[in-house]
């Protein structure tokens, strides 16, 4: 098989993402999945979505895949209320306080991955081979072969983005470092009686946090996290138990639960990786670093890996993309970032689950305080959707292209 | 029972004989003194270990009335109707299977009178398989000794239940004990089912059913024996499981990752 600058393992959102940033300027690149191309159900929501902030919306316009993305069923957010079940305090955050349209936008994740790949299908420097499992990455001075059950590929760089277990990573012996949360988030599709008014509801139970993420056709997707055994016993329930039980947790906020669809669950862990790089090797998004999903921040932290390891390869002194100093430029530049939000995402996961009266107080105290301040709020929901922090070239919006 | 199974008139131009044909199976089939008395007697059991544990796993309120509301449950094999209609009277939606039409006949005819609103076919748990339709419940109740092919039975039955959702199988184990008593003491002996009901060889060991179910991802959650004292013909639960027992399994939950 020929030569690439750069084989990515794993062609999900972040794998996709990366190609895409990469054949825009030219690279010849091979993505590679051990699973086949995603299937998009016309008729039925993915089970998993994301809720995707203004960078990763800026990365996607500037990859000119956000219009067949937009184009499908997305939906801007542009409220978020999370409220406690302990101390009744709550907080509002609103795109209107930052003079934004939205605050972001809930996607599937298949839609994603779907438009990426018919992006990518545009540039001919690009191949895609599903169904593919690699059997051994072996780095040499000038180059690393990437063997799998077919053959070989060369390239200069080999990127890992085959998600949480990534198996790359194991490959390489690169440990992580992190909780077993212990437990499980559900997942499913709901109808709920009350409308979602474009908002990203949440609320924190003392099992765990419950959302309510906004679906375009009206419906809501739910992720709710709990302790193993809890989600062991609400997967058994038959649906119009469920339904109650989850009007219940909610708080009927949108009143009742009227109609659900199949359900799913997903491990929670945090991890991260103790090292992004190894000789013409790098990790990038879950396969670096997972994060609990009640900031909704997983997938925008990908994504900001794939642009500024784009950035960096673009900047690659003397053209061979696969050296230490490019590799060690894109790991400085997103450990530090990825580190401040998994740990800011831990603290609020580990702060909501104490049941200590002063504890509850406290956190009801500080809902309050900061819901009513306008700059702590603002400089909170700036960093959630990724327009402050150090953005790479490609995270950043021209004017004039913002909307939809 | 080859009379019950005996083919209806053909001269279908008749109706009236016919309905007065199935009535008489069914009085039969229900009449809690004529031949089926043992089934009746292990249904109330059974009625009322099903609505304790599809309760407790399914989470339907069982102080309610009823108990079973909102459970979607498809009985196997269902005979004579016996226990859909018991299922139905706790408020499960039930549908309900047999091979044998004079069985869905009767069973239709009984339900007729009765008023539930139960949805009986004669078909295959294949065929309803083939539909794809999903169910919180799958009822097995002595029905798996009576099959030929088991591993590809217990594949549909598997399939037919909904991720999170319960199978539950009764059936008599493969031991000594119950040669002596299922086949020998009840057919024999004290002559409570006809010569040639049941073929020892084709009884099934927990551990072989559990096997079978776990390799369609459903893992065993209880286990539970049944035994009859023959004098006062009264069905209890017991923890030996040597002759008659119930499993109930649940299916894993479909992980998105």
């Amino acid at each position: 098989m020929g030569e690439h600058d750069v084989v990515i393992i794993g062609a999900g959102m972040v794998g996709a993402t990366l190609a895409n940033a990469l054949a825009q300027r030219k690279y010849r690149v091979a993505l590679i999945d051990s699973g086949n191309p995603p299937a998009v159900d016309p008729d039925a929501y993915d089970l998993r979505v994301s809720a995707l902030g203004r960078a990763a919306e800026c990365v996607f316009r500037n990859l000119d895949a956000w219009p067949a993305i937009s184009a499908q069923r997305v939906s801007p957010f542009r409220k978020m209320r999370v409220w406690d079940a302990g101390s009744g305090g709550s907080i509002t955050f609103d795109a209107a306080d930052v003079g934004e349209p939205q605050l972001g936008h809930i996607v599937e994740n298949s839609l994603v991955v779907q438009a990426l790949h018919r992006r990518l299908s545009d540039y001919p420097g690009v191949e895609v081979f599903w169904a593919t499992e690699v059997t051994k990455i072996v780095p040499h001075r000038d180059a690393v072969t990437i063997e799998h059950q077919g053959g070989e590929f060369k390239a200069a760089l080999v990127v890992g983005a085959d998600g949480a277990g990534s198996w790359v990573r194991k490959h390489l012996g690169i440990g992580t470092r992190g909780t077993d949360y212990g437990q499980r988030a559900i997942v499913a599709q709901v109808r709920t009686e009350q409308p979602h008014e474009y908002t990203a509801w949440q609320r924190f139970l003392p099992t765990g946090p419950l959302a309510f993420l906004p679906l375009a056709d009206g419906s809501c997707s739910i992720v709710w996290s709990c302790d193993r055994s809890l989600a062991e016993q609400l997967m058994g329930l038959t649906d119009e138990a469920f339904r109650y039980r989850l009007g219940e947790a909610f708080e009927f906020k949108l009143g009742k639960i009227s109609g659900i669809g199949e359900r799913g669950w997903f491990p929670l862990a945090r991890s991260h990786a103790e090292d992004y790089i190894a000789v013409r090797c790098a990790l990038i998004g879950d396969a670096a670093h997972t994060v609990h999903p009640l900031a909704g921040q997983g997938a925008n932290l990908g994504i900001a890996d794939a642009a500024v390891l784009a950035e960096a390869i673009t900047g690659a002194a003397g053209g061979d993309v696969g050296v230490r100093s490019v590799l060690r430029r894109y790991e400085r530049w997103r450990r530090g970032e990825n580190m401040l939000m998994m740990n800011a995402v831990h603290g609020l996961q580990r702060l909501f689950q104490f049941q200590l009266q002063p504890i509850r107080q406290i956190r009801g105290l500080g809902l309050r305080l900061t819901d009513a301040s306008g700059p702590v709020k603002e400089l909170i929901i700036r960093r959630a959707m990724g327009i402050s922090g150090d953005l790479p070239q490609l995270a950043r919006c021209l004017s004039g292209n913002t909307d939809l | 029972m080859d009379h019950l199974n005996a083919t209806a008139p053909l001269d279908g131009t008749i109706d009236l004989r016919e309905v007065e044909y199935y009535r008489n199976l069914a009085k039969l089939w229900w009449d809690r003194s004529g031949p089926f008395w043992p089934l009746h007697k292990l249904n109330e059991l059974r009625v009322q270990y099903l609505q304790m544990t599809l309760s407790t796993i399914l989470g339907s309120d069982a102080s309610y009335a009823k108990p079973l509301q909102g459970v979607r449950v498809v009985d196997i094999g269902c005979g004579g109707g016996i226990l859909s209609e018991s299922m139905a009277m706790l408020g499960a939606e039930v549908t309900a299977i047999d091979v044998v039409d004079n069985n869905i006949q009767v069973a239709r005819q009984h339900c007729r009178e009765t008023g539930f609103d139960i949805d009986y076919r004669l078909s295959t748990a294949s065929e309803l398989r083939a539909a794809g339709t999903k169910f919180d419940a799958v009822l097995n109740m002595e029905v798996v000794e009576h099959v030929a092919d088991l591993p590809s039975f217990l594949n549909d039955c598997c399939d037919l239940v909904r991720p999170g959702g319960v199978m539950v199988i009764a059936t008599i184990n493969r031991t000594l004990v119950s040669y002596l008593f299922a086949i020998l003491g009840a057919e024999y002996v004290l002559r409570w089912l006809p010569k040639g009901t049941h073929r020892w060889r084709q009884f099934r060991k927990p551990t072989e059913l559990a096997r079978l179910m776990a390799a369609d991802g459903l893992e065993l959650a209880e286990k539970v024996g049944v035994k009859v004292n023959p004098f006062t013909r009264r069905f209890s639960l017991t923890r030996s499981d040597l002759v008659n027992y119930m499993l109930v399994a649940q299916k894993s939950a479909r992980c998105v990752v």
